[in-house]
């Protein structure tokens, strides 16, 4: 997915690349290009084979079957240590025995660098830890070794730096603040950053591309926007935000779905599987045209907004965001449901 | 992310290596340890030499004598009752021991566990420093305090409790006294690592149902510090069966326990088949006592 | 009011306190009459060093003291050697067939009586000394090396177990060959477990009576058991001494363990 007339070989391209476990399959063939200085996330649920495809790229597992490049190497049979990649692990796995500045000259020794000293200096102070350099690891915060973990990955300047749920262990506060640390660092180093996570918001304000996995595949990739406004299947769709997924049939161009019918998406024919953001769905007068029949089943405050939970004639619950100060009367008011032009997205089973 | 099935090349190497990285202590046992072990097994069928040793004859004679007496002169057979005593001795005096270890290390260990944990690491030193100490050297002090003339026998009499010295040293009592006080560190560290780990929000829990003092040790502590309570047992027990200084030195030459005995055989008794056919059963009835022991934790683990 | 504590048992807090007397009376006892200057046992004649003297200028108990440590260097140099290679060997290659026999072997000595290793050691010893020749220090630094192997090999496994493997992923993501990551992480890592496994070798070792007794050729006396050997005949005044020079020994060493470990552990 690199730009066409783009000489430079992609960071990281993954071809056909299967793991197998046993008799459990990790990665079923995934096919995946990274460009150059891009942050890419990794997002799906645990157990969807994102980590498994971390290591491979790192080269702590070899692949059962398929092709890893680096900077357009074939580098499927090297060792960790001999690949230009770097790793921020999950448990941050800082070295107990050993300083912060010497945890982050650690891979600059490994390879026989003469500034070491100087480039330590200079990765504390990207990662804003200059007074920290003589103390153990267990002396620090979480965040604290978070960022040695960081500036010891980058140290080595490698081609692509791998996040495995870095932040994971962080809480809310600490994580908003890491969060934008992370942008500002990639954005400084102009390195690759391929991030794994499972927190789909995390993954929509961090990422330039995002490729959703799950049981061992890549459903889509894609920018954020249009992960989430155009999602693919129905994974995606209730995976990334909250969706309302519809059965329906297309006929004359008009979708037919319980309730009423409303002006069908373009290309879409016979039966279908519609995916609707809850905050693109509004409330008409009961019995308007191009809209569905339903009546109010609840209404939850949310304090920015209000979830309004409408039940069509079937049964089937629809969600509408509603503003604050909507005021859709007690539960049993009929309405009627109208989408957004264009929100309604054909999804592929 | 284990593979049940076929094992992979990278496990076998890893077999490979684990073996070939074990080799040299497997080694050291085997010649150090358990080598000679299986020597012992055939030294029980041999006869017995006649000076000392063995000769190179098929015999089950060490066997027959663990339990019978053969009179010299007219071949009667005869129940060896001196040795059954020993025997049963042996397993009397192991088992009071273990039992009368509990009894003090159960409340030990749970005094150290409750007490601050800045202070815990104080208190267990206390238990540990004589647990590191020399068997001889505990035992050779604790014979200085029973001893007629030693510290106990003197304060008893300064507080005019009785007129002459009570004869403690060289009954079994004396034995008793000393495995108990040599081998409680052994009982008292499992159980405090068992304490230790107790959340004492379950006996806040018992008590809110009502639960005596008594009911909430006898139904909720006891059974959870289970696995602590059998491996104390282990410890205590198995050294307290083969002991051989403690009752040599504060049971006299008469009292002996089976760990004595079995050195008889090899000293002045010259019987090495009897000698090696006892260390046979005292090794018969320590495994058991470990197989039955762990059994218990392990039906624990599965409920 | 006093607050219901449900940890505090009543009574317990008393047996606790009396089994830490029964504990340490005894030897507080040996450690006071070890400088006592009478002759007698029993009866108090001023403090003295007088039976550190005698022990001191015993030319039994220097060789006895010399040999004593000779076999406890060797048997937990040895020891830890062979116990730090397989403990390498078990803890890190994930399960694999015959596992278990190899833990079984190697905790053998803590499982089998002493006096039934002892008596077998002394069959297969008598033989090999008969056909060799041979009545050296070597049948008791082999023996007692072999039963130092699980004591050496528990703390470092412990380690080994509660190691992050990441730790070592980490190393080679950070260009680290497996030599490199072994030399520059593994080791230093494992390194407090290997020194409590060969401080523990030395202690066990040092202390070692039964096996010692019986494996010994004539004259290769260590403390312990020419400690025994004079209890056997009258308990002297000098005994006392030794036994307090040991156990400060052991004591010290222990302390200096326990003080390295902890500043370790918590303040790294």
């Amino acid at each position: 997915m690199t730009e066409p007339g783009h000489s430079d070989p992609p960071a990281v391209e993954v071809v056909r690349a299967g793991k197998r476990y046993g008799s459990v399959d990790a990665l079923l063939g995934v096919d995946l290009t990274i460009a150059r200085g891009t942050f890419f996330t990794l997002l799906g649920p645990s157990g969807c084979g994102k980590t498994t495809l971390l290591r491979l790229v790192a080269g702590f597992e070899a692949p059962s079957s398929g092709i890893v490049r680096i900077g357009g190497i074939d580098v499927t049979g090297r060792p960790p240590h001999r690949r230009s990649v770097n790793t921020v692990f999950q448990s941050y796995a800082l070295f107990p025995h050993l300083t912060v500045a010497q945890n982050v000259a650690f891979g600059l020794e490994m390879l026989g660098r003469a500034d070491a000293r100087d480039r330590t200096r200079e990765m504390l102070a990207l990662v804003r830890l200059d007074g920290f350099a003589d103390r153990r690891p267990a002396q620090l915060s979480g965040g604290q070794q978070q960022r040695v973990a960081l500036a010891r990955a980058l140290a080595p300047s490698p081609e692509v730096l791998l996040l495995d749920e870095p932040l994971s262990a962080l809480d809310l506060k600490l994580r908003r603040e890491m969060q934008r640390e992370l942008k500002r660092l990639q954005h400084e180093t102009g390195i690759t950053f391929v991030f794994v996570t499972h927190d789909q918001e995390e993954a929509l304000t961090m990422s330039d591309r995002i490729a959703v996995m799950e049981g061992g595949r890549v459903l889509q990739v894609g920018p954020p926007r249009e992960i989430y406004d155009a999602p693919a299947t129905r994974f995606v769709a209730g995976f990334i935000g909250e969706s309302n997924v519809l059965a329906g049939e297309v006929r004359e161009g008009r979708v037919h779905l319980p309730g009423g019918s409303v002006p069908a998406p373009d290309g879409a024919a016979g039966p279908v599987t519609l995916a609707i953001r809850p905050e693109r769905v509004t409330l008409a007068a009961s019995g308007a045209p191009d809209t569905l029949a339903a009546v109010l089943a609840t209404t939850i405050y949310q304090g920015a907004d209000l979830t309004a939970h409408l039940r069509l004639p079937d049964g089937t619950e629809i969600a509408a965001r509603l503003p604050a100060d909507a005021a859709p009367g007690p539960p049993g008011t009929p309405h009627g449901v109208a989408f957004a032009p264009g929100a309604l997205r054909v999804l592929a089973e | 992310m284990t593979d049940r099935a076929a094992p992979t090349p990278a496990e076998r190497s890893g077999a490979r290596s684990g073996w070939l990285l074990s080799a040299p202590a497997l080694l050291l046992l085997a010649i150090g340890a358990t080598g000679p072990l299986l020597v012992i097994v055939v030294y029980a069928f041999l006869e017995k030499g006649s000076y000392s040793g063995v000769q190179w004859a098929f015999s089950t004679e060490a066997w027959f004598q663990v339990l019978f007496e053969r009179d010299i002169f007219d071949d009667t057979v005869t129940l060896a009752d001196a040795h059954l005593t020993i025997l049963w001795r042996s397993v009397k005096l192991s088992l009071a021991t273990t039992a009368l270890a509990f009894l003090l290390g159960l409340p030990t260990a749970w005094f150290i566990a409750t007490r601050p944990p800045e202070c815990r690491a104080v208190w267990l030193f206390l238990v540990t420093i004589p647990f590191w100490t020399n068997l001889l050297i505990r035992t050779f002090a604790i014979m200085e305090v029973i001893r007629n003339g030693g510290i106990l026998n003197s304060a008893l009499m300064g507080l005019g409790l009785i007129e002459t010295p009570i004869q403690i040293l060289y009954t079994d009592a004396a034995v008793l006294i000393g495995m108990v006080y040599v081998y409680l560190p052994l009982m008292v560290l499992p159980l405090y690592a068992a304490v230790e780990r107790f959340d004492m929000r379950l006996l806040e829990a018992a008590h809110d149902l009502y639960a005596s003092r008594w009911q909430a040790l006898r139904r909720v502590v006891l059974p959870v510090i289970r696995p602590g309570i059998v491996a104390g047992s282990i410890l205590v027990f198995v050294p307290s069966l083969g002991a051989y200084v403690t009752p040599r030195l504060l049971g006299g030459g008469k009292n002996m326990m089976i760990g004595n005995f079995i050195e008889l055989q090899f000293g002045q008794g010259r019987n090495w088949p009897l000698g090696a056919a006892l260390s046979l059963i005292l090794l018969l009835v320590v495994l058991c006592a470990l197989v039955l022991l762990t059994r218990l934790t392990q039906r624990e683990a599965e409920e | 009011m006093r607050r219901f504590d449900p940890a505090a048992l009543p009574g317990f807090a008393w047996i606790a306190v009396g089994a830490l007397i029964l504990l340490w009376a005894p030897i507080a006892t040996m450690v006071v009459y070890s400088f006592n200057a009478s002759q007698s046992v029993a009866l108090w004649g001023g403090f003295s060093l007088q039976w550190y003297a005698a022990a001191a200028g015993n030319a039994a108990v220097q060789a006895a003291a010399l040999r004593s440590v000779v076999i406890a260097l060797s048997a937990a140099a040895i020891a830890s050697a062979v116990a730090k290679m397989a403990a390498l060997g078990t803890t890190r290659r994930g399960g694999f067939r015959g596992r278990r026999v190899i833990y079984l072997v190697i905790n053998q000595p803590l499982m089998v009586p002493e006096i039934v290793t002892a008596v077998a050691l002394l069959i297969v010893f008598a033989s090999v000394k008969v056909a060799t020749g041979y009545a050296g220090l070597g049948y008791l630094i082999l023996a007692h090396s072999a039963f130092c192997v699980p004591f050496a090999y528990l703390p470092i496994r412990a380690r080994l177990e509660g190691m992050d493997r990441s730790l070592e992923t980490a190393a080679a993501d950070l260009y680290a060959t497996p030599w490199q990551t072994f030399r520059h992480v593994t080791l230093p890592i494992l390194a407090p477990g290997i020194a409590a496994g060969a401080m523990l070798a030395f202690v066990i070792s040092l202390d070692d009576v039964i096996i010692t007794e019986f494996v010994k050729s004539a004259g290769q006396d260590t403390l312990p058991t020419y400690m025994l050997g004079q209890l056997r005949r009258a308990v002297t005044p000098e005994v006392n001494a030794i036994s307090t020079a040991l156990l400060a020994l052991t004591v010290t060493l222990l302390t200096a363990f326990f003080v390295l470990t902890r500043r370790r552990d918590t303040k790294p």
